[in-house]
This record gives structure tokens, C-alpha cells and sequence, in this order.
């Protein structure tokens, strides 16, 4: 005798609806359980997809090149130099960009507060090479003369914001102060920051930036000056326009290496003994790091399910043994085995997928909120991995409802209203 | 005795419970037959076997030794769907607490059997079983809305929905007053007289004075048969 397939989803939902608590902490269960999932993996991956955006804004595909810090060797690279490596490897669109790094403590004219602050002398390649976006104002006009007397600068953002606030940094004047004389800059430009992520990471964990090849050299919250257009207060590296930093960016990501070592070479043969960093080893270490993260991410999945099918298994339980007596009856009175477990699959069936949906809702909610209110940083959702998330959530319902639904199925009718 | 009239045949049908190590026998080499269309009242001290004879017969216990054969299939050999089909679609039962399901009205307690097979047009053969006890204008009430009588009344309209060959009742006066009791026994007989069979677990000798035959246990073994009484008399 065969019970139609309408009839048991007619008993699931009449049965459902008749123990709303019970159904209710089931979808509760359920639907915190996959919210839960969504959140962490959302927030998880919304978190490395920003640090790795933002790793590749840090230079990937440019070698840095700076001193080795040998004794003897020179700390800065002279104009000399700058030219022979750009006759030398400057063909098609292999870029160089040199620049010179400068800690100084700069406050707002005329009376703001002293900041620390990393000066970053740069040349008109800079920005492009290190795909920096000008937000407000103008770049500098390197091919006009410059005006020596009335510098002007480019701020990063993050900087703008700690200087200004929420005012516009345009047209403002700073005050950046040299070993002898301090030297007012008028703000001229905003520039994208290079890591939305930094001040997360600097809140964290400072130290793991500092491995990065581009960050040991250009420190973040900067502030970039023209090279050369300005007066600058007397130095060697000022009279020489030797720099401490060279940027390349070669054609192709293949020639990376090969670039690299190819101008090693040539600088340690003219007596120069720079080395070239890449970020290739770094990032594929990233890489790795963050793909663990998310693979453990995905371990709480696991976990968070576990727990939810184990709640949803001792409740179920708790309902089947409730439900002793009806089930007996029902068994007298023609349902068989299988349609008891049909009944609660069915049940379980219809919860799970409310819960899915529900858990779903729940979840981005809670990301969208963890993101805005406490990391910070966007989520990351993805549409498989949701749909997963509700299959999830119906595989968890159905096979924690296994056991509860055999044991329903072994109720003895005859027993069982014997004791009652 | 006409072989093809037999409903019901028990055969040296022991039942033995266990419980851990201890073995409780409650039925001891029983063997009786039921003919179509019979009355008949089932009596016995507390343990003597009764209500688990009616279990067996009702295809909700399995002997452990012995045959019993339902229209003369051995159930002992049958698996549990098919015996889920013949008390779906052959057997009454009417319990002495009813046994019915609280939250459900009477009209879907009476459906109960039927949604169980498919049967279409369910609702009118409740509401008719359930007219045919008296009860149409209860149809929507649910059991603690219904007195003690009328609950058992629906019971026998849930038995009764199915169409069965036989009702078994396990002392379906028991917790009735006397009135109620009354006219749940004329339905029986009322049923009975229709050429139903039906057969009464019972305390009250009264109920027992009225059916035309009497089973009496004690201590697992059928001691009475008032049948075959009456067949060594003549």
C-alpha cells in the first residue's frame, strides 16, 4: 500500500503547523546555522579579495629596487644611473619611475597639528606605474614649468582625511618641516590610497606588511612632492638628485625575472650594489595564506553544520518521542513504515528549505553589518556558494532527521498504546 | 462448520514477552477460529492474555510461535506493509481510552484511515460514518470538545469508514458511564445485526450475556469457548 506523495506533504504541513515551537526552533536551528556559514565565509573572503586588490595596487609586476645595505655600497642611485638603466632597458613599454623617501613631521599651515608623515619624491611616472587614481584636484603639471617658489603636492586620502577631516584638502596649504627650514606645499590633489585594507591590517598586525617589498620602502599614509620641483633645503642627494628608490615596470609579467636580474646585474657591474624585489614570491606566499584562510573558513561550514544537525537531531527526537502516541495510532490505522519516514523527511523538508531562505536573508544581513559596522571591509558573496548554502541547509534537515524518522518508523502500535 | 466462513484462525499460539533476561509468557497454545459474522466477547482476570489476543488478531502483534490465519492468509508470514495493509483495509479497532488523535476533529480522525490508501472521496465516507453514529452535527469538534461516549462513537465511525470484515474492540465500555456505554453497544449489536463481526474484550459480564459467544482466559490459555461448548452439547 503505497500512501501518494500529496498526501504526505498534506501530513507534513498539517503537522508542522500544529507544533509551531517546534518548528520554529528547527528553522531557527537551521536558518542560524547557514547564516552563520554565509557570514563568516562572505566576511572571510570579502576580507583576502580586498587584501589581495589591494596587494596588487602595491605594485604587482614592478620591481623595486633599492639598496642591498652592504658596506660600502650606495644607499641612492645617481641622475648618472638613471639614465643608463633607461638606455639601457627602457625599450617598448618597460616604464621606470625613480623616487626618493623622506620621513618629515607636517602639520597644516598655519597652525594644525605636527604629523609624522613619509614625503615621497616622486616623477611623473609614479602614479601610473603604481596605477594610483587621482580623486580630486590635478596631477602635477610636470611638462610646464614648475614653480620652484610655490610648491604644490598630492595627498593619499587616508592622509587627506587625518590632516583635513572630511574638508576638502584642495587648495590647502602644508607645512613640511626640513632639517633647517620648513617649506610650504599647497595640496594641489587627492590620490587613491594604494591599500583600502591597511588600516585594518596596521590595527592587527603591522609587522607582516613590513616583509612586503613596496611597503619597506614606501611606507603608507604618504604625501608626494614633485621631484625637483621645488627648493629643497641643502642635502647631497638634493644637489645630485640621486635617489634611494627605482621602480620598473617591464611589458610583460613573463619578464619579470629576467628583467630583474638582467638590470642586477648591470647595476652591480657600474659598481652599484642595488637589489631588485619583486612582489611574484610574496604574493604567491599570500596567496597560499589566504587560500588556507578560506579553506578553514570553509572548515566552519562544517562545523557550524554539525552542530546545527545535532540540535535538529535531539530535537526531532524530543518530537518523535512526544509524538509516541499519535504515531502508534496512526500505524494501527494504516500508515506504514515508510510513510512515517516519508512524513518526516517531508517535514524536514519543508523546514529546511524555509530555513535556507531564511538563513540566507539572515546571513547577508549579519555581513552586510559585520562589514559595515565592525571590519570594515566589503563582503564577498558569491551566488554558488549561497545555493550551496540552502542545499546545505536541506542535506543537514534531512539527514539529521534520519534517525529520529527510523526510530518514529520502530514505534510498536501495540506497545506503545498498551502503555498508554 | 463451514471452513469458508472462517474469518479468523489461531492455531497453538503462544505469545512470550521478554523483558532483559526474564521471559513473561501471556499466551499459551490459544487455538480458536472466528467465524464470519460473529458476536463475540473475549473475558479474563487483568494478565490473562486477552488484550494481547486481540492485538494478534488485529495483525498489531506478531505470536511468537503458533499460525493465525486472516481470511486465510498466515499472517505469521507476512511482512509488515502487508499487514499494515490488511488492518488499514479489514480491521476496526476501538479502544477503551479511544485512541484518538487530540488535535484533529472528529471529521479528520475518522479520515484517518482513509488518507492512508489513497481513498478518494474521503471526507463524505467520514461524514457518512460519522452520521451513522449519530454524530453529524459533532464533525468539527475536536475530542476534548466531545463527552467520553461520544469520543468512543467516533472511534467506532473510524473503525467503521473502512469498511472492515471485522471490529475489534478492547474494552470499549470501560471508561464510558453506563447510558454512553449503552448506546455504544447497540451499536455494535446494531452493526452485528448488519452481519458485521465483531469481537469485545471485556470486564462486565453484562456486555458478555449479550454476545452470542464467550472466550474466557486465564493465566494465557483460553479456558471457556462457549462455542465449542455448545457444539460438545449438541
Amino acid at each position: 500500500m503505497k500512501t501518494p506523495l500529496t498526501t504526505i506533504l498534506s501530513l507534513a504541513f498539517r503537522s508542522l503547523r500544529k507544533r509551531p515551537l517546534r518548528a520554529f526552533l528547527i528553522w531557527l536551528t537551521t536558518a542560524v546555522g547557514i547564516a552563520a556559514v554565509i557570514s563568516v565565509v562572505s566576511v572571510v573572503r570579502g576580507g583576502t579579495t580586498a587584501f589581495k586588490h589591494d596587494m596588487s595596487n602595491l605594485g604587482i609586476q614592478i620591481i623595486t629596487f633599492a639598496s642591498a645595505g652592504r658596506p660600502g655600497s650606495p644607499r641612492t642611485l645617481n641622475p648618472e644611473i638613471h639614465e643608463r638603466v633607461r638606455s639601457e632597458f627602457g625599450g617598448g613599454d618597460t616604464r621606470f619611475s625613480f623616487a626618493q623617501i623622506d620621513p618629515k613631521k607636517v602639520k597644516v599651515a598655519p597652525d594644525g597639528e605636527s604629523k609624522s608623515c613619509t614625503i615621497v619624491e616622486i616623477d611623473k611616472n609614479f602614479l601610473d606605474i603604481f596605477g594610483l587614481r587621482l580623486l580630486k584636484g590635478e596631477d602635477f603639471q610636470y611638462d610646464a614649468a614648475a614653480d620652484p617658489d610655490a610648491p604644490g603636492c598630492l595627498i593619499d586620502q587616508d592622509r587627506a582625511r587625518e590632516l583635513f577631516g572630511e574638508a576638502s584638502p584642495v587648495g590647502r596649504q602644508i607645512e613640511i618641516k626640513y632639517s633647517f627650514k620648513t617649506i610650504a606645499f599647497t595640496v594641489i590633489g587627492v590620490v587613491e590610497d594604494p591599500m583600502q585594507m591597511r588600516q585594518y591590517i596596521n590595527k592587527y598586525d603591522t609587522g607582516s606588511l613590513s616583509r612586503m617589498p613596496t611597503a619597506q620602502h614606501l611606507t603608507f599614509k604618504n604625501i608626494y612632492v614633485m621631484r625637483g620641483g621645488y627648493k629643497k633645503p641643502f642635502s647631497s642627494s638634493d644637489i645630485l638628485g640621486e635617489t634611494a628608490l627605482m621602480f620598473v615596470k617591464p611589458r610583460e609579467m613573463d619578464d619579470i625575472d629576467r628583467l630583474n636580474a638582467r638590470i642586477s646585474a648591470f647595476l652591480n657591474e657600474n659598481g652599484v650594489r642595488f637589489q631588485g624585489f619583486t612582489m611574484n614570491h610574496w604574493l604567491d606566499s599570500l596567496n597560499a595564506t589566504t587560500a588556507r584562510i578560506e579553506e578553514n573558513s570553509h572548515l566552519i561550514w562544517v562545523i557550524v553544520m554539525m552542530v546545527s544537525a545535532v540540535l535538529i537531531v535531539l530535537m526531532n527526537y524530543m518530537a518523535v518521542r512526544e509524538q509516541f502516541r499519535e504515531i502508534a495510532i496512526r500505524r494501527v490505522e494504516g500508515a506504514s513504515r515508510p510513510a512515517i519516514i516519508a512524513q518526516m523527511a517531508a517535514e524536514s523538508l519543508l523546514i529546511s528549505l524555509l530555513a535556507g531562505v531564511g538563513g540566507v536573508v539572515i546571513g547577508v544581513g549579519i555581513t552586510h553589518a559585520l562589514c559595515a559596522w565592525v571590519v570594515g571591509w566589503p563582503p564577498y558573496f558569491t551566488v554558488p556558494e549561497i545555493v550551496l548554502a540552502m542545499a546545505l541547509a536541506v542535506l543537514v534537515g534531512m539527514i539529521a532527521t534520519i534517525l529520529p524518522a527510523l526510530r518514529a518508523a520502530q514505534v510498536d502500535p501495540a506497545a506503545t498504546l498498551r502503555h498508554e | 462448520m463451514n471452513e469458508s466462513r472462517k474469518m479468523l484462525e489461531l492455531e497453538n499460539i503462544s505469545k512470550i514477552y521478554k523483558i532483559g533476561e526474564v521471559e513473561i509468557p501471556a499466551l499459551r497454545g490459544v487455538s480458536l477460529s472466528v467465524k464470519d459474522g460473529e458476536f463475540i466477547t473475549i473475558m479474563g482476570p487483568s494478565g490473562s492474555g486477552k488484550s494481547t489476543m486481540l492485538n494478534i488478531m488485529g495483525c498489531m502483534d506478531k505470536p511468537t510461535s503458533g499460525a493465525y490465519r486472516f481470511k486465510g492468509t498466515d499472517t505469521t508470514k507476512l511482512r509488515d506493509r502487508e499487514l499494515t495493509h490488511i488492518r488499514n483495509k479489514e480491521i476496526g479497532f476501538v479502544f477503551q481510552n479511544f485512541n484518538l488523535l487530540w488535535d484533529e476533529t472528529a471529521l479528520q480522525n475518522v479520515m484517518l484511515p482513509l488518507i492512508y490508501n489513497g481513498t478518494p472521496d474521503k471526507r463524505r465516507r467520514a461524514a457518512d460514518a460519522l452520521a451513522e453514529v449519530g454524530l453529524s452535527e459533532r464533525m468539527a469538534h475536536r475530542p476534548g470538545e466531545l463527552s467520553g461516549g461520544e469520543q468512543q462513537r467516533v472511534a467506532i465511525a473510524r473503525a467503521l469508514v473502512k469498511e472492515p470484515s471485522v471490529i475489534l474492540a478492547d474494552e470499549p465500555t470501560g471508561n464510558l458511564d453506563s447510558e454512553s456505554g449503552e448506546h455504544v453497544l447497540k451499536i455494535f449489536e446494531q452493526l452485528n445485526k448488519n452481519g458485521m463481526t465483531i469481537v469485545i474484550v471485556t470486564h462486565e459480564p453484562g456486555i458478555a450475556q449479550r454476545a452470542a459467544r464467550l472466550l474466557r482466559f486465564r493465566d494465557g490459555r483460553l479456558v471457556t469457548d462457549t462455542a465449542e461448548n455448545k457444539e460438545e452439547r449438541q
